[in-house]
């Protein structure tokens, strides 16, 4: 019984948390409609300090942060936003927007297309949704075996099917586990420093490999002590330190 | 092989050696100047160098520069013995006149020659008193005469305080008591952080101005608008001028002759030279204030601007005449034409620009005229959207705005239009124009929102779920089948229990049929039949009739199937009894039959 109140709580806590953040996400997109970038952030920002986030309110927040032409920041919450939603096409749409207006243009490295199908799969729902649907799925299975079990006619239908559905929960419990360790795990982080030499090694007095600068989205490698090594699309690889970029 | 790369080895030599003489030349640069100059003298200092190069000329300090550097080159060429040399020089001179008595010191002159930099030697000049002026000016001078306050010159400014690109005037003017015969050698001031336009005042002019009580004769030098570049404290620095001023002088006549002619005393007019200079004017420059708007162009003065079309209805295809006058005081040279967000439909061309720019001494006036000529495409209702350009009013301190009002247009269905829809029904049809990208809009309900750091998968709920389901499943699955073993394990002994009971009533039956006496056999199944359906109806038997047997069975709901085999069964007995056949064979299959038949309805009766 314990059990089931924890269960219900869980579902129950957000949507109280919903119901006192709604008006000041409301007084929010007021502010922005009148061309008040700053005082936009400011509300969006004191939503986001509550411990509660949302894919809308990182994309207006980037939505603002663009208009106020802060591009880094845009790009860097138009990026937390897609983490939450990858499937959604505003955000996708002015991420793209917010890229052509950085000085960097990197070519990214083709990807091997299978890696490329699972991805796009993967950002088809959500972490959640496939949560959703990997418990779904389960509960389906098992009904199917329940009735297996007990009715003697069709038992070979009640059993493929019930096959189907388990497979289903396998590879929905893969890419949801995969899905929420992409949402877990900070593995890639913007640029925020105007101009930035990239060295060789994590020591100022090794050589500049290459020059970024800010707005660019790079992924994070090992990390040791100040220094942090990182990864540009092209596949380049080099060390910065730690205060010059902010993680997604 | 070898000898080939001799051949070569040679003519390298040769051409190494070659370029050692042009290039082995040394470069020689000198310096020609007289050691010793008369007070007042002109004379000229002469750079010569044999090679061209960066030339560095020094300062003259202690004289002035009357003009130079001016160059001159000559080159000369000598073939001797097949031998080629080849000279030329190049002379810098300058020509300067000794102003100051004493030793001066000119400091060397520099040439840079392929990298390396040559120097000339320093050289010192003696000024002497020129003997001539002594010898030519026996007269006493007229010892009244003093420059100061009776000839001077002056820079005056419109405007001492202004902000950054504020015009101001500057009049470079000079006062005279004394008669004036020349004007020489008028040096323009420095100016550093303006931007100047000189304004036409064209021939000098006499006027005279009264300065506390004395009575001045003017001309005005020379006019311009300064605009000043930085904010901060600028300088305009002094200006210098040459006068030579017309003195009478007097002398006592030098003989007879002229004493007879002029008197006793000889007036006459003396040229005398006077260096002037102007008083350095400070200006303070006051930066523009900080809410600049976005369409500010460092645009200052005070403006208006009207824009009118010659038509508000038109056919398309048609020319459509947009015209914007700009018209205002101030740095209007720098005024560009308004951005104009036309309708997409309309093809503009390049404006056709007219100027009209007055610099006066007010100041810069005047008007930009810019001419649109606009193709209407479509028709439609179509309205120019206002446009207009700030600036900075320094009179009012505030950042002003021209605005146009929007200019609706509309455009009628032209002949062209008529002509191609009748022609083939083909209307042309044109792409979307996309006139401007921006990011989608804000998204205006808050989505999901999540408890940062929250996940839904491995979250306690899902594990829970993914937990606690099968094993609900298993329990359902083994709750059920035991139910189901339970209730066929029931039904299975209830027909036992009626077959013992319709074996136990068939006992002589079952004798008889091992004995084989057909007879007894038949009596006593029919008496077993209906003894069992007498008691299960708690009916006497003599009461017992095949029609009351099969109401009653069918009122307790026993299957017709039923029915009919255990009335076919005793019938049979029945008939078998009172005329016996020669066959025995069926007495086996009526005595399972029995057994089966009663079991069945005994199981659905209970």
């Amino acid at each position: 019984m314990n059990k089931l109140l924890i269960v219900f709580f869980s579902f129950i806590i957000p949507i109280s948390l919903l119901a006192n953040n709604e008006i000041l996400f409301q007084k929010a997109n007021k502010h922005y409609t009148e061309g008040q970038y700053e005082l936009t952030i400011e509300v969006y920002d004191s939503l986001l300090n509550a411990n509660i986030e949302s894919a809308n309110i990182y994309y207006n927040l980037g939505n603002a942060h663009f208009k106020n032409e802060n591009i880094p920041h845009a790009i860097l919450y138009f990026e937390k936003a897609k983490k939450l939603e990858p499937n959604n096409a505003d955000i996708i749409y002015n991420l793209e927007l917010a890229n052509t207006r950085i000085a960097d243009k990197i070519e990214a490295v083709p990807e091997f297309f299978l890696k490329t199908a699972y991805v796009s799969l993967r950002n088809t729902f959500n972490e959640k949704q496939w949560t959703i649907i990997n418990v779904v799925f389960f509960l389906l299975f098992l009904v199917l075996i329940v009735v297996f079990f007990i009715n003697n006619k069709n038992r070979k239908l009640w059993f493929s099917f019930s096959i189907v559905f388990l497979t289903i929960t396998f590879i929905s419990g893969f890419i949801g586990f995969d899905s929420n360790k992409e949402l877990r795990t900070q593995n890639s982080a913007i640029i925020f420093t105007p101009t930035i030499d990239i060295k060789s090694a994590p020591d100022n007095k090794s050589n500049t490999i290459f020059i970024l600068h800010q707005g660019t989205k790079v992924s994070l490698l090992e990390r040791s002590y100040k220094w942090q090594k990182i990864r540009i699309a092209n596949g380049s690889e080099g060390w910065l330190k730690v205060n010059n970029f902010e993680e997604i | 092989m070898s000898k080939t790369y001799k051949t070569l080895l040679f003519a390298f030599g040769l051409l190494l050696l070659s370029s050692i003489t042009t290039y082995g030349q040394k470069v020689s640069f000198t310096v020609d100047a007289p050691n010793r100059v008369e007070h007042n003298a002109q004379f000229r200092i002469t750079f010569t160098s044999n090679s061209d190069g960066d030339f560095a000329g020094p300062t003259f300090d202690d004289f002035q520069l009357l003009g130079g550097p001016s160059t001159s080159s000559q080159t000369s060429m000598s073939i001797v013995n097949g031998r080629t040399t080849k000279n030329s020089t190049k002379a810098y001179t300058y020509y300067l006149r000794a102003v100051n008595l004493g030793t001066f010191r000119i400091p060397s002159a520099r040439i840079t020659v392929d990298n390396k930099v040559y120097k000339t030697a320093e050289l010192k000049i003696e000024v002497v008193k020129s003997v001539n002026v002594k010898n030519a000016s026996p007269q006493i001078t007229n010892p009244d005469f003093k420059a100061e306050g009776r000839v001077f010159i002056k820079s005056i400014v419109s405007n001492r305080n202004v902000y950054l690109g504020q015009p101001i005037t500057l009049t470079q003017k000079l006062y005279s008591v004394e008669a004036i015969a020349n004007i020489t050698d008028f040096k323009e001031p420095t100016l550093t952080g303006f931007y100047k336009e000189n304004i036409d005042i064209g021939d000098l002019k006499l006027s005279n101005e009264v300065i506390n009580g004395v009575k001045y004769s003017v001309v005005v030098l020379k006019k311009s608008i300064l605009f000043p570049q930085k904010s901060g404290n600028l300088e305009i620095s002094n200006f210098d001028l040459d006068v030579v001023l017309k003195i009478i002088q007097k002398r006592k006549a030098r003989d007879r002759m002229e004493q007879m002619m002029y008197g006793n005393v000889v007036q006459y007019y003396e040229h005398k030279t006077i260096k002037l200079k102007s008083p350095k004017v400070n200006i303070t420059v006051k930066e523009l204030p900080k809410n600049k708007p976005a369409d500010f162009n460092g645009i200052v003065g005070n403006f208006d601007m009207t824009a009118t079309i010659d038509k508000q209805v038109l056919k398309s295809n048609d020319a459509l005449n947009l015209k914007i006058v700009l018209r205002g005081k101030g740095n209007i040279g720098l005024l560009d034409a308004p951005k104009i967000n036309f309708p997409p439909d309309f093809e503009i061309y390049d404006p056709k620009i007219s100027k009209n720019i007055k610099r006066t001494s007010t100041g810069i006036s005047g008007s930009k005229t810019y001419e649109y000529i606009i193709i209407a495409g479509n028709e439609g209702d179509f309205v120019i959207p206002s446009f207009g350009f700030s600036y900075f009013n320094p009179s009012s301190q505030k950042y002003e705005q021209c605005l146009s009002k929007d200019i609706p247009v509309k455009v009628l269905r032209g002949e062209g239009g008529i002509a191609s829809s009748s022609t083939g029904g083909a209307v042309s049809r044109d792409e979307i124009k996309y006139v401007g990208k921006d990011i989608h809009h804000i998204q205006l309900n808050e989505g999901d929102v999540f408890t940062k750091g929250k996940y839904s998968f491995n979250s306690l709920s899902h594990f829970l779920i993914m937990l606690i389901s099968p094993i609900l499943a298993i329990l359902l699955i083994i709750g059920l089948k035991k139910r189901g073993v339970k209730q066929s394990n029931k039904s299975l002994m209830r027909l036992k229990k009626a077959t013992k009971m319709a074996k136990k009533r068939l006992k002589s039956a079952s004798i008889a049929l091992k004995s084989n006496d057909e007879v007894i056999f038949y009596e006593e199944t029919s008496k077993a039949l209906w003894g069992y359906l007498a008691d299960k109806f708690a009916i006497d038997l003599s009461d017992l009739s095949m029609d009351k047997v099969k109401t009653n069975l069918q009122h307790k709901n026993v299957p017709e199937d039923q029915i009919i085999e255990i009335t076919g069964l005793i019938q049979r007995c029945e008939f078998a009894r009172y005329a016996p056949s020669e066959e025995n064979k069926g007495i086996e299959d009526v005595y399972t039959r029995s057994i089966d038949v009663i079991s069945r309805i005994e199981k659905t009766l209970k």
